[in-house]
């Protein structure tokens, strides 16, 4: 079980690709806005919501 | 809606029976934090009808959090418990010097006008100096040290999951803020949505079947990291759901399906993992960044893990974990094995002894190794049971090394339950560095169970546990933990994990991913050796195999054949061949570890 000095150790193939390279196309904040609010639906004041739980 | 003065009694006994039964920090929280919620509970009992119903409510959540631990909750009902109160922004502190700062680092699309935009400092809130209002808001929260404490305070300032906060009392902020070099106001209006999952991530109170019965997760935290996505990230949401179309058979995806996600640069697992390749002034290096533990499969979970660190650079790796909440903790222990060739020793976890855990004890096979210490203790006068690990050792074991290079894990005082198992455990081994941005991990030691597990556990008449009203819930500490190797029994609760290095936010790093940080981290890799045995089977499937074996950084190489030993030899860096025996065919594995100076500092397993 000699060892071989004169091969130099393998390396292992580095995928060093950037995020930003696959990244979609950049949207606008309107785009951005409205993404987000078809995310989280419907959004109401605070003192609404408790008032309507009997929180207040 | 209200609850009714049965409703609200009930609430009270359910909560007396978790907490002095079953609650298995109570001794721990009494002496640390000077707390005695069975009083304050029967208290509750004695006056809640002269109480209205925020005063009820507030009493029970304020009973809870200061117990100072983020595992055991109070509830609240429906419809509180699936809202969420925000405002429409995110602030982060940094240092300047031993200054503290505090800067809006998101701004929910559409909110942002020419001054109000990322990057602005915060100085005042409502008139209050900054650092002051975080200060009261942290106060409020359960955090189990000063760290963990502040961090959930300044979270809490904008972000409310109504579940587990008590509502605000103002109804909107006036925030003052630095713009450039001029001073202005401006005032937002809590708003209120309904708390969805649409980002991907799992329901931290709906946990079922086995995942149930080993979570260490801060729930609120990982609802409050869904929100933060929801708010402020749609295009994580948008790679999640393209994830989802490749990858679920039944949208027509599945393993290899073509599609718009390359999955060399992002993970199968979206919400888990994000990584790359990384540039710092020390070296190219990986990163990967684990984002929660909140894992059903915790193997799909590690193999997922493995896939990336093969993706990146083997010359070390920074694996960030920075306000990661926990979730399974199989998953959290289960990684460690891939990381070091040593044998991991999992973490030991205990129930306090009373007749109500013999009762689980007595009731279910799964927890049949904790039964006979616990009927022993009334003689013994214990306080608490043996400990075992939550799965038998090999379970932890079964996978062994697949990411060779060194590794600096990257924790915060956000770090929460599975996540501080992780980093003990990363600590305990040995496995390499920690790189702390606060000056210890978040401090949960415990697996929780839910209210509703418990239901399950004891469905009988005369089950100690009854449905509550209108979806309220607790959750509970049931069983604790204690650290192995050099501070075996020390407990990961309250004291958490303390960093080998702390480096204190810059405001580059939470402007400028992290780039301070990073550059901290790379050059504590730079300094950490590199060590590697990688094996290339030949004439495989033939009975004469040969194995060309390459080393870097080993002087001494250990061949086992199926776990036993088939030789040792000494090496020096190269490529070496070692004939293997004529073995019949069927699984068969080959295990090489490497030593430098006697010591174990790699190893590699390959299937025959």
């Amino acid at each position: 079980m000699a060892a071989d000095p004169k091969k130099a150790p393998e390396k292992k193939s580095v995928a060093a690709k950037s995020l930003s390279a696959k990244a979609p196309k950049k949207r606008t904040t309107s785009e951005r806005e409205a993404e987000v609010d078809a995310n989280i639906g419907e959004s109401q004041k605070l003192r609404d919501f408790l008032s309507g739980a009997g929180w207040d | 809606m209200l609850l009714s003065a049965a409703e609200r009694q009930l609430l009270v006994d359910q909560a007396l029976a978790l907490i002095e039964h079953l609650y298995v920090h109570l001794p721990l929280k009494r002496a640390m934090h000077a707390v005695d919620p069975l009083q304050r509970l029967r208290l509750l009992r004695h006056r809640s009808a002269s109480l209205s119903e925020p005063a009820f409510h507030a009493e029970l959540v304020s009973i809870f959090n200061r117990l100072r631990d983020l595992h055991t909750n109070y509830i609240l009902p429906e419809p509180l418990r699936t809202r969420t109160a925000y405002l429409p922004f995110r602030i982060e502190e940094f240092f300047e010097g031993q200054e503290q700062r505090y800067v809006v680092t998101e701004v929910k699309p559409g909110t942002e006008d020419a001054s109000f935009k990322r990057g602005v400092l915060v100085t005042h809130w409502n008139g209050i100096p900054i650092h002051r209002a975080v200060e009261l808001n942290s106060d409020r929260e359960a955090g189990s040290n000063l760290d963990a404490r502040h961090a959930r305070g300044l979270a809490a300032m904008t972000n409310r999951w109504l579940a587990m906060s008590l509502p605000p009392d103002e109804d909107w902020v006036v925030v003052t803020y630095r713009a450039g070099r001029r001073i202005r106001e401006r005032r937002f209006e809590w708003q209120v949505f309904e708390s969805g999952l649409s980002g991907g991530g799992n329901d931290p109170l709906a946990a079922s079947g086995d995942l149930a019965l080993v979570l260490g997760l801060d729930a609120k935290a990982e609802m409050e990291r869904q929100t933060r996505k929801l708010l402020f990230a749609p295009e994580a949401i948008e790679i999640v759901r393209q994830v989802k179309q490749q990858t679920d058979p039944v949208l027509g995806g599945g393993p290899g399906a073509a599609g718009p996600v390359d999955f060399t640069v992002i993970s199968k697992m979206p919400d888990v993992f994000t990584f790359r390749a990384i540039k710092t002034p020390s070296g190219q290096f990986g990163y990967v960044r684990i984002h929660t533990f909140y894992v059903s499969d915790d193997t799909a979970f590690v193999e997922e893990f493995v896939r990336i660190v093969g993706l990146l650079p083997q010359n070390g790796l920074i694996l960030d974990v920075r306000g990661n909440p926990g979730g399974n903790i199989l998953a959290g222990e289960r990684l460690l094995q891939v990381l070091t060739p040593q044998a991991i020793d999992p973490e030991r976890f205990y129930f306090i002894n009373s007749p109500l855990t013999l009762r689980i004890c007595e009731a279910s096979p799964s927890f049949a190794d904790w039964r006979e210490s616990i009927a022993q203790a009334v003689e013994t006068g214990a306080p608490f049971s043996h400990g075992f690990s939550l799965r038998p050792v090999e379970n932890y074991n079964n996978i062994g090394q697949k990411y060779q290079g060194p590794v600096v894990l990257v924790t915060d005082a956000r770090c929460y339950s599975t996540t501080d198992i992780f980093s003990a455990g990363f600590q305990d081994h040995g496995i390499g560095k920690i790189l702390g941005t606060s000056g210890a991990t978040g401090a949960g030691g415990a697996n929780v169970w839910g209210h509703g597990l418990l239901l399950t556990i004891f469905p009988a008449e005369d089950s100690p546990f009854k449905p509550l009203p209108n979806n309220a819930s607790f959750r509970v500490a049931v069983r604790r933990c204690t650290r192995v190797g050099k501070r075996s029994g020390v407990l990961v609760e309250d004291l958490g994990v303390v960093p080998d290095a702390v480096h204190r936010m810059t405001k580059r790093d939470v402007l400028n991913g992290n780039v301070d940080l990073i550059k901290r981290a790379g050059e504590m890799l730079a300094t950490m050796p590199v060590h590697s045995v990688t094996a290339k089977v030949r004439n495989a499937g033939t009975l004469k195999r040969v194995v060309a074996v390459t080393t870097r950084n080993v002087t001494r190489l250990d061949v086992f054949l199926n776990a036993r030993p088939y030789r040792s030899s000494d090496v020096i860096d190269g490529i070496l061949s070692i004939d293997l025996p004529s073995l019949p065919a069927g699984s068969i594995t080959l295990e090489l570890r490497g030593f430098r100076n006697d010591q174990l500092v790699v190893s590699t397993r390959v299937g025959l």
